[in-house]
């Protein structure tokens, strides 16, 4: 499993118990690249708590570059397809829940989207169309929240505080 | 609130029309919407005898007319057609991602009359893949007609112009 999986199934966990302020965390996670999502991984298996710390810290460290797309007019379709996709053939879902994902399309910021599709990815694994509406209902129901918190706020690369925080190192 | 009208055999008709063309698959179901009781008789067997292009031309007259009675076709009410929104229930095992957008489109910016229509078609039992080919057309066919202001009800006039509304119509077959 990729490390953007994991820390996606992370926050599934968190939302499921209700701990939305470690759903949150594991969210903005979601902006960081590769490398610091596998350091991530690692300290949650041996001490959690540090590895929570470090995902919430992460993305406000103006040193690591950062990936994040500005959501497209038109709303994320992409997501949308893939999601609506994921549910060709299953029967009996409620209209509310889908009426609030396409809500979401029009208003989420890219880490949420990030997060949907990992689980998309893992939707039959780890992951079930149940846990995966679940999901879209929590982050259309905690909108508000999310947006005071800032969600997809982050802190971006100065290059020259790079180099100066690598020169020291160096010599 | 919608009111049904529970006529199943004139909504598959209307239904059948709606996709292929525009113009008169709105006109109908705006007949089948405002119609009242005095008109739909009418309608009713035009529409049955597959004469769909009088029949249009018949709703739209008495839609557009100050001289009859007829219900009112108002644009969605605050937070939408509430009703709609187990349509998209039914068309999600469908995966088609336009027709799920075209009603949740339609929940929010649709008439009565759309609404109405979609509402009979589930009602009536109609597949879902009937459902997603005429909400479609029906977004495809909106941004027009709200530019032409074509599905605008024109309320009959009362006061001291009744009398001469009056005379206006007792030539007609409403009168």
């Amino acid at each position: 499993m990729k490390a953007k999986e994991r820390l996606a199934l992370e926050a599934l966990t968190a939302m499921r118990n209700g701990r939305k302020v470690e759903a949150f965390v594991f969210l903005q996670s979601m902006l960081l690249l590769r490398q610091e999502q596998r350091r991530i991984v690692e300290l949650l298996e041996s001490k959690r708590c540090e590895g929570v710390v470090l995902a919430a810290v992460l993305p406000h460290v103006p040193l690591i570059f950062k990936d994040s797309i500005s959501r497209p007019a038109s709303g994320w379709r992409e997501m949308l397809r893939e999601v609506v996709g994921e549910l060709r053939g299953v029967h009996g879902i409620r209209g509310e829940v889908l009426e609030k994902l396409f809500r979401l399309s029009k208003r989420a910021s890219w880490p949420e989207v990030r997060f949907l599709r990992q689980l998309v990815k893992r939707v039959g694994k780890e992951v079930t169309v149940d846990d995966l509406l679940f999901a879209v209902e929590w982050l259309h129901d905690h909108r508000d929240f999310l947006d005071r918190m800032g969600v997809g706020t982050f802190s971006g690369v100065n290059l020259r505080e790079v180099e100066r925080a690598e020169a020291p190192a160096q010599s | 609130m919608l009111k049904l009208r529970r006529k199943v055999e004139v909504v598959r008709r209307i239904a059948e029309v709606y996709p292929e063309n525009l113009f008169l698959g709105k006109a109908l179901a705006l007949g089948y919407k405002v119609l009242t009781e005095r008109g739909w008789d009418r309608f009713e067997s035009l529409v049955l005898a597959g004469r769909y292009g009088e029949a249009g031309a018949y709703a739209l007259a008495v839609a557009k007319s100050p001289a009859v009675l007829k219900f009112g076709n108002w644009l969605a009410p605050k937070g939408g057609f509430r009703e709609l929104v187990p349509l998209l229930g039914v068309l999600s095992p469908l995966g088609d991602l336009e027709a799920m957008e075209a009603v949740v489109r339609l929940k929010e910016a649709g008439d009565e009359a759309e609404a109405l229509l979609l509402l009979e078609l589930h009602e009536a039992q109609e597949p879902p893949e009937v459902i997603a080919r005429v909400s479609r057309a029906m977004v495809a066919h909106m941004g027009l007609d709200r530019k032409l202001r074509a599905s605008e009800v024109t309320p009959p006039v009362v006061g001291a112009n009744r009398n001469q509304a009056v005379r206006v119509g007792e030539g007609g077959e409403d009168g």
